[in-house]
């Protein structure tokens, strides 16, 4: 449904009186993969490493600097649109489909404006409905989204970050889009709304055929909601694979390190070792020669710090971006 | 048992127009010298609160109204004897010579909690030459060696940068220094690492457990992290609502919760290994904190709740075998 091929964005850094470009900052360096219809694909990675940059060009906040990101919003047969390719008013149309939910649930509400207004906001901008009919389906989102319905004229103030988020995630689906955008949807809820806006989403996927990209830091969280996953490391998927397989045997090292960092709610019996990466993450203005992971990677060789590696099918719709992951045997996360 | 800091009947309320609310509401804990004591719970639920109550750092409309906070201060001789920090004046000489000296304690936003203005070297010269009496010079090279300690490379320049100069995760390890610098035997924490990404969360743990091994301090550990919780502390102490509901050693509490609440929070996470296609959610959501609840003020939420008993009888500690301690009517008389 969803083709992302050799996506790049690149931030100029300016200078001086006349703003001259002194370099850039390569937030997303190549970036490919797809999507299929009805699934969800996490990506995961630190800050700073472009994931959110993916987010928003998919949803044409910002303007590509190359690649391709082909949508079928219809499937194979339907209609095609290049949407790295189209201008502001050729975006129109492909929009209703494309939505987002936000991070921050108490930044992302316009606090002067009733639910009513805000959930009913995207019909009335593309023409659809009129008050009575806005209405209904304003209360009809809300009923699904597990809302009591005497909310409608109330302000954003009144409710609980989990029941704005809620609200977030009403408006974005009152135009019945295809694929939503989740960016980073819970990490800013307790751990007990945490989960009820998890299943939701879940239920809402399963209810109106939704295909997510869930952007997410958490990796227990990501683990839970997606299907595949993609890790990000400054600007460039280091591994993409389906959930289980990536989570049981990683072959990124980047992607080893980071399931050895996730702490377990549990009893601590196994001695798991912890990798802790030294130094921090590469700077995308500058990123070092190679591969972006060398300078931290403990399985670094020559080979890494000369050649940069590409992201290739390894085993059975296991992509990885790493010269040496065929020989390396990398610990993953305890399953069940 | 040694005991460092005993908490006892804390009660912590803030005087707002909307009506009083109990932020810490008879809080009973104690940390042991040289032990990590896990303080967790939801937002709201006073464990912030309850930190800057111990380090009389409660502003109005805050006030602690009630309770004991009995400190064991070591003199010069070696003779230990406990203080209480509630009758001192929080702005008196005895408590600014704790404050920062022998209690620190380091917060969630490192960046936010350093000087914009000042070099962080003057910074912690400024702590040492505090509650040290030693020379200017003598503090620097103190200043220095703290910031070796902590794993800030080059440490001698870095002394002259400014906070903005670096990242969150090298600012947090100068808080680190800063309060490490006059040999605390408490540490208070709280959410040291939530801002941090995950690899760099690893690198500050794995500092504070070594720091922590080798200085033989005792650490207060809040977070709403219930991973961290499980790797870092000795004991944990579960907060709802202003209150201790539950406090145990970590192993016991991850093995076998007693308190419904814990047993929800452990539930709801969602677990990399573990499978789980809906996860557990704890219904509703935290109450406002204006309008107390009879009885328990978890029983809206509880999965076990006993009407007309968790909603008339306020639970009392009760002590189970290996020192255990739950607030909660199951397991009183009044149980069915």
């Amino acid at each position: 449904m969803l083709e992302v091929d050799g996506l790049k964005k690149y931030f100029p850094i300016t200078a001086g009186l006349f703003s001259k470009d002194i370099g850039h900052i390569k937030a997303v360096d190549g970036v490919n993969f797809t999507l299929r219809k009805g699934e969800t694909l996490g990506l995961v990675g630190e800050s700073g490493c472009g994931k959110t940059t993916v987010g928003r060009l998919i949803m044409r906040l910002y303007v590509p600097t190359a690649g391709n990101i082909h949508f079928r919003p219809h499937g194979q047969a339907g209609a095609h649109y290049n949407l790295a390719a189209l201008d502001n008013a050729a975006l129109r149309p492909v929009r209703p489909h494309l939505q987002m939910i936000f991070q921050d649930p108490y930044s992302s509400l316009n606090p002067r404006k009733t639910i009513l207004d805000i959930i009913g906001e995207p019909l009335r901008l593309n023409g659809m409905g009129k008050r009575a009919e806005l209405k209904d389906r304003v209360v009809e989102m809300l009923r699904l989204v597990g809302l009591r319905p005497e909310y409608l004229t109330r302000y954003p103030h009144a409710f609980s970050g989990g029941q704005r988020q809620r609200i977030g995630i009403a408006r974005a689906l009152i135009l019945n889009p295809t694929l939503v955008i989740a960016d980073e949807p819970v990490s800013a809820l307790d751990v007990s709304v945490q989960a009820q806006i998890l299943n939701l989403l879940k239920f809402l996927q399963q209810e109106l055929d939704l295909t997510y990209l869930f952007i997410a830091h958490d990796l227990g969280v990501v683990k839970h909601i997606s299907d595949r996953v993609a890790v990000m490391y400054v600007g460039k998927l280091v591994e993409l694979a389906d959930a289980n397989d990536l989570y049981r045997k990683p072959l990124h090292p980047y992607t080893e390190a980071l399931l050895s960092a996730v702490h377990v709610a549990g009893p601590t019996d196994s001695q798991r070792e912890r990798i802790v990466l030294e130094g921090e993450v590469a700077d995308p203005s500058n990123p070092p020669l190679g591969c972006y992971f060398h300078p931290r990677c403990r399985y670094a060789q020559e080979r890494c710090q000369q050649e940069t590696p590409i992201l290739r099918d390894v085993a059975a719709n296991h992509f990885v971006a790493c010269h040496f992951a065929e020989e390396l045997d990398l610990t993953g996360a305890e399953m069940a | 048992m040694d005991t460092l800091l005993e908490v006892k009947n804390l009660q912590t309320y803030f005087f707002m127009a909307e009506g009083v609310a109990k932020a810490v509401d008879s809080a009973t804990f104690s940390i042991q010298r040289g032990q990590v004591l896990g303080v967790v719970g939801e937002s709201g639920c006073g464990k912030s609160v309850t930190a800057r109550s111990i380090m009389r750092m409660v502003r109005p409309p805050g006030h602690t109204v009630d309770g004991e906070i009995l400190y064991t201060q070591t003199d010069e001789a070696g003779q230990s004897a406990p203080v209480d920090l509630l009758q001192l004046p929080a702005t008196g000489p005895e408590m600014r010579s704790i404050r920062g000296g022998e209690i620190a304690m380091i917060f969630q936003e490192p960046r936010a909690s350093l000087s914009p203005v000042h070099r962080i070297g003057d910074q912690i010269t400024e702590n040492i030459l505090l509650h040290q009496d030693v020379s200017p010079s003598e503090a620097k090279e103190i200043a220095i060696e703290m910031l070796q300690q902590v794993n800030i490379p080059l440490a001698d320049q870095r002394m002259n940068a400014y906070a903005h100069q670096l990242s969150g995760g090298m600012c947090q390890r100068v808080m680190i220094a800063m309060a490490l610098s006059c040999h605390p035997s408490l540490l208070i924490a709280d959410e040291p690492t939530t801002a941090l990404d995950v690899t760099t969360e690893a690198q500050i743990l794995e500092l504070m457990q070594a720091l922590q091994a080798n200085l033989n301090m005792a650490i207060m550990f809040i977070t709403h992290d219930l991973g961290i919780i499980a790797d870092m502390a000795d004991e944990v102490t579960v907060m709802y609502l202003g209150r201790v509901v539950e406090r145990g050693s970590a192993s016991d509490i991850f093995r076998d919760p007693k308190h419904p609440y814990t047993t929800a929070l452990l539930e709801s996470l969602p677990r990399m290994d573990q499978k789980r296609e809906w996860l557990q959610t704890i219904r509703g959501v935290v109450p406002d904190p204006y309008s107390p609840l009879n009885g328990c003020p978890f029983h809206p939420r509880c999965a076990h709740f006993m009407p007309g008993i968790c909603n008339e009888i306020v639970p009392q500690p009760i002590n189970l075998e290996d020192g255990r301690e739950v607030r909660c009517l199951l397991y009183t008389e009044h149980a069915v």
